[in-house]
């Protein structure tokens, strides 16, 4: 999950939506409704005023006693409104007083308007109304005296029903954040669900799965992008089965080649031999071009075996053939059949019993001794060790070792280690085989420089005899 | 994109409930009907209305006969001299006395009371002399 993944983007999109639509929904038609609530119980406490002001006349003394304020005061004030009567410097109220008019009121209603104004005494809002007294006469026009009138109302009432709209308001917008949310993660799911397969999918493939393929659905752009995907995949899909087969077929066809060679070389070889033999018979260049066919027919036999040995791995038709066998005695073995005895010096502890084919582990040896043999510069060592389940065997030689841009490729078919030396006695396949070998046999095969010195090929092998305990 | 929505939720915030407002005008003094005369009495220095809801006599007598022990007491006097008459005529008031020799709150006090509905301007007339056509101020 990330910070700003789809999902978190497409979340904070639609949940911005619907607080932005909510607030201006909501806030408009609650400013609405709380100014038409206001303004309608204003007005009517305005109009109940001046209703009640019209019948003070059995009442109205001019100029009035102090007795006469308190009367009025009495007449207009009822359970929601408290009334005050300022004449001059007298007045009569029973909870509002004079202090508590603001002076902007006082003015406004000194110019011969009502005036009324909210105000919030003690915390609670509390509507003020304000007029001057007129009075019309039977004989006059009408005239404005000094009593001024004012009148206060509490607007909890109004408070309490525009707070509900507030908090209906507020349920609103939390329901609409929720219900947006909801919409969000269900559309983020609807887009990452596709773009996971294409993810797993190109995972797959690129693992190396190439029947990997996306589903396709719907008709969107992703869609389009899956369909694409698998057009890629099926295209890849052909040409690297293409690929393998040509290159199956080629590995095939050096298998047949090999093998066709077998029979005629084994006649020429037979022929050879014989030239070989009545070599010191003929004179001159007859000798040579006798001497040069036999030795090239041997390295063509050579190549001929090294070619069907290694199409062999390659098809997976080689085979260990496993013996119970002590790895010294196999070593000795072969450093006598191949007479480097003398040269090599060894350092084989004996009873390192291990199971094995001795037929393939004397190639490998005899490739690795001989090429240190050949190209090193002695003394070449031969050194086993063993451990419970695997044991070691050390091929080094005190030459001037192999360039490290050779390393890496030592083991390939045909790779010369040694530019200059473009004809030798080697087919270019020894290492190669040596290594399938002992891949074969589930081991290591791994060249290196000796730090003082000299290439040190490790041969590690495991010795398989749990499986016969 | 996050600071006008902060800003905009705190004024919502500060918007809410009733909260005090300015002065909102209305329309005219609302005035009181009264089916008895009004008349014109001098309360510092100025012609101001009288009202007795329970007096039904005509205004120009009321006028003539002056304050009440209970006007006087709250610091009401008159200034026409006493014993004057004054009687309606088509053009204003004829009084009885010297009209040029009345000061002139006794004059806002004669033009106030007798002005009515129908009438501009009040002329006040006596033998010979005449002040006027005058207005209630």
């Amino acid at each position: 999950v990330r910070a700003w993944g789809l999902r978190a983007r497409l979340l904070l999109a639609f949940v911005l939506l619907g607080v932005i639509t909510t607030v201006a929904v909501s806030g408009t038609s609650y400013v609405l409704a709380r100014d038409a609530v206001l303004v309608k119980t204003q007005d009517v406490a305005v109009v109940e005023l001046t209703d009640q002001i019209a019948k003070l006349y059995p009442r109205l003394t001019l100029p009035p006693s102090q007795a006469d304020l308190t009367l009025w005061a009495g007449a207009l004030s009822d359970r929601e409104d408290s009334a005050l009567i300022v004449h001059g410097g007298q007045s009569s109220g029973n909870t509002l007083e004079v202090a508590t008019i603001p002076a902007e009121l006082r003015q406004k209603v000194a110019s011969g308007y009502v005036g009324w104004q909210r105000l919030s005494l003690d915390g609670a809002p509390v509507l003020v109304i304000g007029t001057r007294l007129g009075v019309t006469p039977k004989n006059g026009a009408p005239r404005l005296t000094d009593v001024e009138v004012y009148s206060a109302r509490s607007l909890l009432p109004e408070q309490q029903s525009i707070d509900r709209l507030a908090t209906n308001a507020w349920r609103l917008g939390v329901l609409s954040v929720a219900l947006a949310a909801l919409l969000a993660l269900l559309a983020a799911r609807g887009v990452l669900r596709p773009v996971r397969e294409l993810g797993a999918a190109a995972h797959r493939l690129g693992e190396g799965d190439l029947g990997a393929r996306a589903q396709v659905g719907g008709s969107d752009e992703l869609a389009d992008v899956a369909r694409t995907f698998n057009t890629t995949a099926e295209s890849l899909e052909k040409h690297v089965g293409e690929l393998r087969r040509m290159e199956s077929d080629a590995r095939r066809f050096v298998a047949d080649v090999s093998h066709e060679l077998r029979t005629p070389l084994a006649a020429m070889t037979a022929v050879a031999d014989v030239l070989d033999e009545e070599a010191p018979n003929l004179s001159g260049d007859a000798a040579t071009a006798a001497r040069l066919v036999s030795q090239e027919t041997h390295n063509l036999t050579r190549l001929v075996n090294d070619l069907v040995e290694i199409s062999r791995f390659d098809s997976g038709t080689a085979a260990l053939v496993f013996d119970e066998v002590d790895v010294a005695e196999v070593v000795r073995a072969t450093l006598r059949v191949r007479g480097w005895s003398d040269e090599v010096q060894t350092d084989l502890p004996p009873g390192v019993l291990a199971r094995l084919d001795p037929r393939r582990l004397d190639v490998v040896l005899a490739n690795l001794i001989g090429n240190a043999v050949r190209h090193g510069t002695p003394p070449v060592s031969v050194v086993l060790s063993a451990e419970p389940d695997q044991l070691t065997i050390e091929v080094a030689d005190r030459g001037p070792g192999l360039r490290p841009a050779v390393l890496p490729q030592v083991f390939d078919r045909f790779y010369k280690a040694d530019g200059a030396r473009t004809r030798s006695e080697g087919s270019g396949l020894g290492l190669a085989i040596a290594w399938e070998n002992v891949r074969l046999h589930g081991g290591v095969l791994v060249a290196d420089n000796r730090p003082d010195g000299g290439a040190v090929f490790t041969l590690r092998l495991p010795r398989r005899l749990e499986a016969e305990r | 994109m996050r600071v006008p929505l902060v800003i905009t939720v705190v004024l919502l915030a500060a918007g809410c409930g009733v909260r005090p407002s300015g002065v909102i005008t209305g329309l005219q003094a609302p005035t009181v009907e009264v089916p008895v005369s009004g008349f014109y009495l001098v309360s510092q220095g100025k012609a101001t209305l009288v009202v007795r809801p329970d007096d039904t006599r005509s205004a120009l007598d009321l006028l003539a006969d002056g304050p009440s022990a209970g006007e006087l007491s709250l610091g009401f006097t008159t200034e026409i001299p006493p014993g004057t008459k004054m009687t309606p005529v088509p053009q204003g008031v004829e009084v009885s006395t010297d009209v040029t020799a009345l000061s002139a709150v006794a004059v806002d006090q004669i033009v106030c009371t007798a002005t009515t509905p129908g009438s501009a301007a009040v002329t006040l007339v006596s033998t010979g002399k005449s002040r006027g056509p005058l207005t209630c101020p």
